[in-house]
C-alpha cells in the first residue's frame, strides 16, 4: 500500500464518516478504483486505525459542546449518560436482531454467511445512498422546532434508527439520525407508519 | 428535536459505539492466519499516519456539517446521495 493510497483512504474515510454520506460506499469505492483487497489484514488495520482517528476527531469537535450541555452537572450528566445507554442498547439489539433475521431469511443459517456478503453488493449499496439522499432531501423540506431538548423517547427513537442502518451498507446512520432526529420528522415519520400498521413495516431504513 | 441537537446526540451514540465495532475488527485480525502478523507490523506505521489523516480529514467534515446545518443547506447531502449511488452503481 503507497503514501499515497493511504491519503485518499484516510481523507476519504475521514469526510465521509461523518458527513452523512455514508463512509462504508465511498472506501469501498475507493478500495475499487485503487485496486485494493478490502478483506485483507492489512486493510482491516488500517480501517480500524482510520475510525480511531475520526472517533478522536468526534470527541475534540464536541467537547466544549458536551462539556455544556451533557456534562454541566451531575444531573445532566446522569440523564444523557442513560438517554446514550438507551440509544446505544437499542442500536444494539435493533441491529443484531435484523442481521440474524436476514441470516436466517436470505442465508438459510449458512455458516459460513456474513452480512458483509450481502451488503457489500453494489446495487443494494446504491439503493440504500438513493434512500438516504431522498430521506435527508424530505426531511430538510420539514421546519425542526423544538428546544432541543432529548428525552427518553428520542433516545429510543434514534437508537432504532441506527440499529436499523446498522447492517445496511451506504445508508448513512448519521444522516438518517439528524433527518429523524427533528422532532417534526419523528410525528411525520409516526403518522407516516402508524395508519398502514397492519404489517410489520421498516418504516426508514 | 433541533438537527443540532440530533447531530450532537448522533455522535456521542456514535462514540460509545465506535469501540465495539473497532473490538470486534480487532478480533478478526486476532483470528488472521500466523503468517499476516509479519505483514501487519510493517501496516501499523501507515495506519498511524492514516489515523492522523483521518483525524485532520474528520475536523473539516464536522465543521462543514455544522455550517451547513445551521444555514439551512442540509439537502445538499441528499443530492449528492443520489448522485453517488449511480456512481457506485457505474463503478460496482
Amino acid at each position: 500500500m503507497t503514501l499515497f493510497q493511504i491519503l485518499i483512504l484516510a481523507i476519504v474515510q475521514g469526510a465521509a464518516e461523518l458527513l452523512p454520506v455514508s463512509s462504508s460506499a465511498h472506501v469501498i469505492v475507493a478500495e475499487k478504483l485503487m485496486g485494493l483487497d478490502p478483506t485483507s489484514p492489512q486493510m482491516t488495520l488500517l480501517l480500524v486505525m482510520l475510525h480511531t482517528g475520526t472517533m478522536f476527531a468526534v470527541i475534540v469537535y464536541f467537547w466544549k459542546k458536551w462539556q455544556a450541555t451533557y456534562f454541566s452537572s451531575m444531573q445532566a450528566f446522569r440523564s444523557n449518560a442513560l438517554y446514550i445507554l438507551i440509544a446505544t442498547v437499542i442500536t444494539g439489539f435493533v441491529g443484531l436482531f435484523l442481521q440474524e433475521v436476514i441470516k436466517h431469511v436470505v442465508a438459510h443459517n449458512s455458516p459460513g454467511f456474513e452480512i458483509e456478503q450481502l451488503f457489500g453488493n453494489a446495487r443494494l449499496m446504491a439503493v440504500s445512498l438513493f434512500s438516504a439522499g431522498v430521506l435527508i432531501i424530505v426531511s430538510s423540506r420539514i421546519k425542526a422546532v423544538g428546544g432541543g431538548e432529548l428525552s427518553q423517547r428520542s433516545a429510543i427513537w434514534i437508537g432504532a434508527v441506527q440499529g436499523l442502518c446498522l447492517p445496511f451498507r451506504g445508508f448513512s446512520r448519521s444522516g438518517a439520525t439528524i433527518s429523524t432526529g427533528a422532532e417534526p420528522a419523528w410525528r411525520w415519520a409516526w403518522r407516516a407508519s402508524v395508519p398502514r400498521n397492519s404489517a410489520l413495516r421498516w418504516p426508514w431504513c | 428535536m433541533a438537527r443540532q441537537r440530533a447531530e450532537e446526540f448522533s455522535f456521542a451514540v456514535a462514540v460509545v459505539l465506535t469501540p465495539a465495532v473497532m473490538g470486534k475488527e480487532v478480533l478478526r485480525l486476532a483470528k488472521a492466519p500466523a503468517e499476516a502478523g509479519g505483514s501487519l507490523m510493517t501496516a501499523v506505521g501507515p495506519g498511524v499516519l492514516g489515523m492522523v489523516l483521518s483525524f485532520a480529514a474528520g475536523m473539516l467534515a464536522l465543521r462543514w456539517l455544522s455550517s451547513w446545518l445551521e444555514q439551512g443547506r442540509w439537502y445538499l447531502f441528499g443530492g449528492y446521495c443520489l448522485l453517488a449511488s449511480l456512481v457506485v452503481l457505474w463503478v460496482g
